[in-house]
């Protein structure tokens, strides 16, 4: 075997080898089988060379060698192209398509005609061979160019742009300028293959590494919807405290389609997104271009997906502001039109949410949770801290962690605490009992209700609110509907009847736990008790079966289980003797 | 001269050494291909020379399978003593501070007198609510708890619970 025999079989295994590395390794699907291209034709071209050299091939496999060297290059330009410019769009479309069509044209007609892959980059007057050493070099300037252009306009992405140029250079010296200078010292078992793929390749994955998407399944979040917004797909920045909206806002989306959430701590520090699929973001410079390339990467596979970046601090105080502006950019501009992107800008200065608001997104700033929670309960009960702290508590949680999610278990707490806190003396005084629990179990609905997008809260707090955290019930609130008279709608009294003996039924059956059973079906049936009629009975008992379950995951006791079981067959017994119209 | 040391400068003049050798190899050649006169031969070898000399040395400050030392940290006495003597593990510091990205190696300074103490390698940079700071970060930190760290921390003012803090989470490679 000669030297140049030995230096292409050294070649190729070390392309195979790289070959081998990018599909198993590289995750971002369309660069890597664009450099997968690149380096399967650059070996086939350096395998038809070692052939030729060694003369176990015939000159019919000048073709097969010829359309690898055309095609490999470019392979290089897309490659370099479509990795720089992330996103979707017609112009890479366009910009494929004229890369491509020219380089299967020239590797037809070379195999029309036998070109041989000796023949690139030699001084030639024939057409075809300019045609042909025009493209390639086309190929190659404009990679160059591109990369060059994105090391000098971004430079929070030099590391990825740095080894495209290392790696381009090292091609156009071994390709056009080593093709050339050879031959005419001589050597004229040039083949065409370019000797530096190797490390042209190993450059470029060293390029893609540096942001290569965290691995994920595409998986659809487990269990039942916990947020009943409908959001609308599109890049969201929520600026708040604490994720909270932003969580919520990504569960809301995330119903029954994939999901992804990009976390910077462990699991368990996220409850809520329990049943989603997570990955963790690394440490370090690497940090923002691995969250562009993993959002970007999971919406190109899955187009109606969501994905929550929860914490991009830690990307600002990983990577800096820069690339983590650049990077969010990316990832916001790479959203399809079906995909969801939410970003929690907590935990941010005021300077660093100023320098993204260049990042083309939906900004939303809403309440922190807790805040509205405090007015409500202000609002209805007089006191706001004591009441919360005790429903926090029961959720195993401080008052500034409770979540969207939580809602539903603070309004139920809420309302069991007001039922205990009647009296069989309090008869006297049920009608404004049952006032301020159906206010307050109102407006927490609403607030469970409303998304972000809708700042209109309905829950405003009253003109004067009480002083102080001692809990207070107004005297006007628990006495109103005796002692204040008021305009009262006018209802049916068939409908009252039925609501009341609904209302009945759930307590009777389920004792005090009954009243937010009940408040709880109504709020999903959005509907007043007086409005109810024999039509909602079917529906009234579906979701107290609903709200029973979740009352029942909560139980660990299988003695409290199986009496639970059954006040619900008591429950529906009752229910359904109300259909049948027996009051 | 110990063992480590010796390798790295062997390593380190051997590759300078071959890319010498390249280099006068690269300028005969072209030389005799393109038929250069001296007086572009010196200019075009020249600004070669020059470029490859800078990329040399810009690689050649990172000490061989240990990395660059980037920046440093000022920390109070203490609270470099703790460090160096492996107690502390985590550096509890105001958000707006400078500080070397995750994964490099920095250098420790005493805080009054920036004398270098220790070369510490960063492994996490995260920031956090001075409320939900943990337990264990406040006591990885060098206080005694949660409530010292929320005394200390507040300065005898009036405490805003939405203070961010930067939490930089260290492992002592070496004595300053």
């Amino acid at each position: 075997m000669s030297p140049y025999s030995l230096v292409l079989a050294a070649s190729v295994a070390a392309l195979v080898a790289l070959f081998a590395y990018v599909a198993t390794r590289l995750r971002r699907r369309l660069a890597a089988l664009l450099l997968s291209g690149f380096l399967g034709a650059s070996g086939v071209a350096g395998a038809v060379g070692l052939g030729y050299e060694e003369h176990v091939l015939n000159p019919a496999w000048g073709a097969v060698g010829f359309a690898a060297v055309s095609l490999g290059y470019a392979s290089v330009v897309l490659f370099v192209v479509l990795f720089v410019h992330e996103g979707r769009g017609r112009q890479r479309t366009v910009f494929s398509v004229a890369v491509l069509v020219p380089g299967l044209v020239l590797a037809a007609v070379g195999g029309l005609f036998s070109w041989s892959p000796a023949d690139t980059f030699q001084p030639s007057t024939d057409l075809g061979h300019v045609a042909v050493n025009a493209y390639l070099v086309l190929c190659l300037g404009v990679a160059l160019a591109e990369s060059f252009i994105a090391w000098r306009r971004f430079p929070a992405r030099q590391p990825e742009t740095f080894p495209l140029i290392l790696g381009i250079v090292s091609l156009v010296i071994a390709g056009p300028i080593y093709g050339f200078e050879l031959v005419v010292l001589g050597i004229t078992s040039y083949t065409g293959a370019n000797l530096a793929a190797p490390l042209a390749g190993a450059l470029f994955i060293a390029a893609m590494s540096v942001g290569n998407p965290l691995r994920f399944r595409g998986r659809v979040p487990e269990g039942a919807r916990r947020v009943p917004w409908a959001v609308a797909p599109g890049a969201y920045l929520i600026d708040e405290p604490r994720p909270k909206y932003a969580e919520a806002l990504f569960l809301a989306g995330a119903h029954e389609t994939p999901a992804l959430a990009i976390v910077s701590d462990s699991e368990s520090s996220v409850p809520d997104l329990a049943g989603v699929e997570m990955v963790r973001l690394p440490p370090g410079r690497k940090c923002a271009a691995t969250m562009a390339a993993t959002s970007s990467e999971f919406l190109a596979r899955n187009p109606n997906g969501s994905v929550l970046v929860d914490d991009f601090s830690y990307v600002v105080a990983n990577s800096g502001l820069d690339a983590a502006g650049g990077a969010l950019s990316r990832a916001a501009s790479g959203v399809p039109a079906e995909g969801t992107l939410v970003v929690s800008l907590s935990k941010l200065t005021n300077g660093e949410r100023e320098a993204l608001l260049r990042v083309r997104a939906i900004r939303l700033a809403p309440p922190p949770v807790e805040s509205r929670l405090t007015t409500i309960l202000q609002a209805h009960v007089g006191a706001s801290t004591d009441p919360l702290a005790r429903a926090a508590l029961a959720r195993g949680k401080r008052i500034e962690d409770l979540t969207i999610p939580d809602l539903p278990h603070v309004r139920d707490y809420m309302l069991a605490s007001l039922a205990d806190m009647r009296s069989p003396a309090d008869d006297a005084a049920q009608s404004g009992w049952r006032r301020v629990s159906e206010g307050l179990a109102a407006d927490l609905e609403t607030l469970w209700r409303t998304p972000p997008t809708e700042t209109d809260l309905a829950s405003s707090p009253p003109a004067t609110l009480p002083e102080g955290d001692v809990p207070l019930i107004r005297a006007a609130e628990v006495l109103g509907a005796s002692a204040i008279p008021q305009p009262a709608p006018e209802v049916p009294a068939a409908s009252v009847a039925l609501g009341a003996a609904i209302r009945d039924a759930f307590l009777g059956s389920l004792g005090p736990a009954g009243e937010a059973v009940y408040r709880r079906v109504l709020g999903r049936l959005r509907k007043d008790a007086a409005a109810l009629g024999p039509d909602d009975l079917p529906k009234v008992s579906k979701l107290a079966d609903e709200a029973v379950a979740d009352l029942f995951s909560a139980i660990d006791v299988e003695a409290a289980k199986k009496d639970l079981n059954e006040r619900t067959r008591r429950l529906h017994a009752q229910l359904n003797g109300l259909a049948r119209g027996e009051r | 001269m110990d063992r480590d040391a010796l390798r790295t400068s062997a390593i380190r003049y051997g590759l300078l050494f071959a890319i010498s050798v390249i280099l006068v190899v690269g300028f005969w050649f072209h030389r005799e291909f393109y038929q250069i006169g001296f007086g572009p031969l010196v200019v075009i070898g020249g600004v070669v020379t020059f470029v490859i000399i800078l990329a040399v040395r810009a690689l050649g400050g990172a000490p061989l399978g240990r990395g660059r030392v980037r920046g440093s940290l000022s920390l109070p006495r203490a609270s470099a003593e703790r460090v160096l003597s492996g107690t502390q593990t985590l550096a509890i510091l105001p958000v707006e501070t400078e500080v070397p990205p995750a994964g490099s190696l920095t250098r420790v300074l005493v805080g009054t007198t920036k004398q270098p103490m220790a070369h510490v390698r960063i492994r996490d940079v995260r920031r956090r609510l001075t409320a939900d700071v943990r337990e264990e970060e406040a006591s990885a930190g060098g206080y005694d708890g949660l409530d010292e760290f929320r005394k200390a921390w507040a300065r005898g003012l009036d405490p805003d619970p939405r203070d961010l803090v930067l939490l930089v989470e260290l492992r002592k490679e070496a004595k300053g």
